[in-house]
């Protein structure tokens, strides 16, 4: 039986329509089949871009036949997270308070991608601006974990990654803030990148936490994350927090071959918490490395304990700062307009956005406000700088570190949302990554006995993508986790 | 943590709860920042603060105004205009 044009990679998509074997319009209309029949058991897509995806289709079947080369990344279908801002077309983020809004601006991902020639295919679902790991905090509907309809996908950016792993998309765009890539890309069985803080920029991208959120990527495998990453990455006059480094032709670097490459597995990765079946799929993974060449070295990130305290003491205060322009003056839900303004703002935004987020905002308030500021953010700020220590010190003798990236498989919808320090503890393995600005990437390693999918985390220095995706690479040529499909 | 924190708190933020928010939001704070407290034990003398993960350079760039966004399509998702500006309910008293 012949693979279906749905479960290709984007490589091998986008070398079809090059070649003429395939048009961008027969490969959109399998994915817009493919998310009739899907999504409504999976829940991925907030809209499908139905007319606009077939047009900026056949635009491209148009470029070939006219003879024009043809971009690198023509006729492929990519589905954006509801947090990516496209000029004329609605992002919500999954709140009520942006419910309608239209962009008057593209975000600068996104140009790319269209500069790039892909098909954007719909905006996916998400936890209300970013906040949460499981993607039950969106106030519009809930996404499913293809692999096990009863389950989370991971969060925030769930609706890319169950889009993603449910063949909906081959790639997907998400944003990355203590975790929010990787992890849903390991709950969904799919790989998932976070590069290096700066390396994509974030213009356009709605804020949550400034210091801490990341333009980062899904696809089903590492060669099509190296593709994204350099049609993605560079510096951007409109980022002021963007990289001006050069961006080099990832895929270029990869190599399948690890010999002497030394792998650090940090000791506080496999504590208390863990799930016993995802450490056991982990350390078989990095078995796995050995047996391709590279030398593991146990190492100690010693701060790793405190990094979930800083990450959401840091998060929540900037997020309280970010979050202040919904306040029904220029956009978005207004309620009460009648009344004075301090009502006005008061009554829109306890409308407007849901339980998660008014308890993150009213936390970060409360650790900016003088008198808690030095022992709450500041402090958090200063352990921010221990925990980059821990990796840089890392980083003096080892390329790359490998983990897990959730300590537990997906969890049942509904089992902690009652319980947010619960939910908060899913990022332990990802926010040290996003609090340090270093790169990481989730790829599969393994099921377990309920056939839910784990995935190994590889992080490495600041810049260091290539030495991450070659590690990844290597692991994949010699597995098969990531082709492992659902059947949602 | 208490009823008058919370409500300190929404005045801050600018945010309304209901009653059963605002008992959901004493206990899940008041738990939240215990745990937080756990960030007292790192020794943080004589170490930098880092607001951002990576250091950033300035890059100024030249003194030259550059097109902004259209006044249309600024006003296009306005819950009320006027005359160009965003109508809101009355600032100033009296």
């Amino acid at each position: 039986m012949s693979t279906p044009l749905t479960s290709r990679s984007a490589t091998w998509i986008r070398d079809r329509v090059h070649s003429g074997e395939a048009r961008a319009a027969d490969v959109t209309d399998a994915f817009l089949d493919r998310i009739a029949h899907v999504d409504p058991r999976v829940g991925a897509f907030l809209e499908v871009f139905e007319p606009s995806a077939r047009q900026e289709a056949e635009a491209i079947d148009t470029q070939r036949r006219q003879g024009h080369t043809l971009p690198p990344l023509a006729g492929v279908p990519v589905a954006i997270k509801d947090i990516f801002h496209r000029k004329g077309h609605v992002v919500s983020c999954a709140s009520k308070i942006l419910q309608g809004f239209v962009s008057p601006y593209t975000a600068t991902a996104v140009q790319r991608l269209e500069g790039a020639g892909a098909v954007l295919l719909g905006r996916t679902n998400m936890d209300e601006f970013a906040m949460g790991s499981s993607t039950e905090h969106s106030a519009y509907q809930q996404t499913h974990n293809p692999f096990d309809l009863k389950r989370i996908p991971g969060g925030s950016s769930g609706g890319s990654a169950a889009a993603v792993s449910a063949r909906m998309a081959p790639l997907a765009l998400g944003s990355d803030t203590g975790g929010s890539v990787r992890q849903p890309a390991a709950l969904c069985g799919i790989s998932g990148l976070k590069p290096t803080y700066g390396r994509i920029s974030r213009f356009g991208l709605v804020a949550f936490a400034s210091s801490l959120d990341h333009v980062a990527t899904f696809a089903h495998d590492v060669d099509d994350l190296a593709l994204l990453l350099r049609i993605l990455a560079g510096v951007d006059p409109n980022d002021s927090t963007s990289l001006d480094a050069p961006v080099p032709d990832y895929r270029a670097a990869i190599r399948q071959d690890l010999s002497g490459l030394k792998v650090g597995v940090p000791e506080e990765y496999f504590a208390e918490g863990l799930d016993p079946e995802i450490e056991s799929l982990t350390r078989a993974a990095l078995k796995q490395l050995e047996d391709l060449g590279a030398q593991l070295v146990t190492i100690h990130l010693p701060h790793t304990g405190f990094a979930i305290p800083a990450y959401y003491l840091i998060c929540t205060s900037e997020a309280s700062s970010n979050l202040a322009r919904y306040d029904g003056v220029r956009y978005g839900l207004r309620v009460s307009g009648d009344k004075d303004l301090e009502t006005m703002y008061r009554d829109t935004r306890g409308a407007g956005f849901g339980d998660e987020v008014k308890l993150r905002i009213l936390l970060g308030s409360f650790c900016l406000q003088s008198g808690y500021y030095d022992a709450y953010y500041l402090k958090a700020t200063k352990v921010r700088t221990l925990i980059r220590q821990d990796f840089e010190q890392a980083f003096r003798t080892c390329d790359v570190l490998a983990t897990p990236t959730s300590p537990i498989p997906a969890f049942l919808a509904g089992e902690k949302l009652q319980d947010p320090l619960a939910m908060y503890l899913c990022d332990i393995l990802t926010a040290p990554a996003n609090l340090a600005g270093i790169p990481g990437i989730s790829i599969p390693c393994g099921f377990t006995r309920n056939h839910l999918p784990a995935g190994l985390q590889i992080l490495g220095p600041v810049l260091g993508e290539e030495k991450v995706l070659q590690t990844a690479t290597a692991y994949q040529a010699a597995t098969t986790h990531h082709l492992r499909e659902p059947q949602p | 943590m208490d009823r008058n924190i919370i409500q300190e708190l929404m005045s801050l933020s600018k945010l309304n709860l209901d009653e059963a928010q605002i008992r959901r939001a004493e206990e899940q704070i008041a738990r939240l920042l215990g745990y937080f407290e756990m960030l007292q034990g790192a020794d943080t003398e004589a170490v930098e603060a880092s607001p951002y993960p990576v250091a950033i350079p300035m890059r100024p760039r030249p003194d030259v105004a550059e097109p902004s966004l259209p006044q249309e399509d600024v006003l296009q998702n306005a819950p009320a205009q006027r005359a160009g500006a965003f109508l809101v309910p009355r600032v100033i008293e009296g």
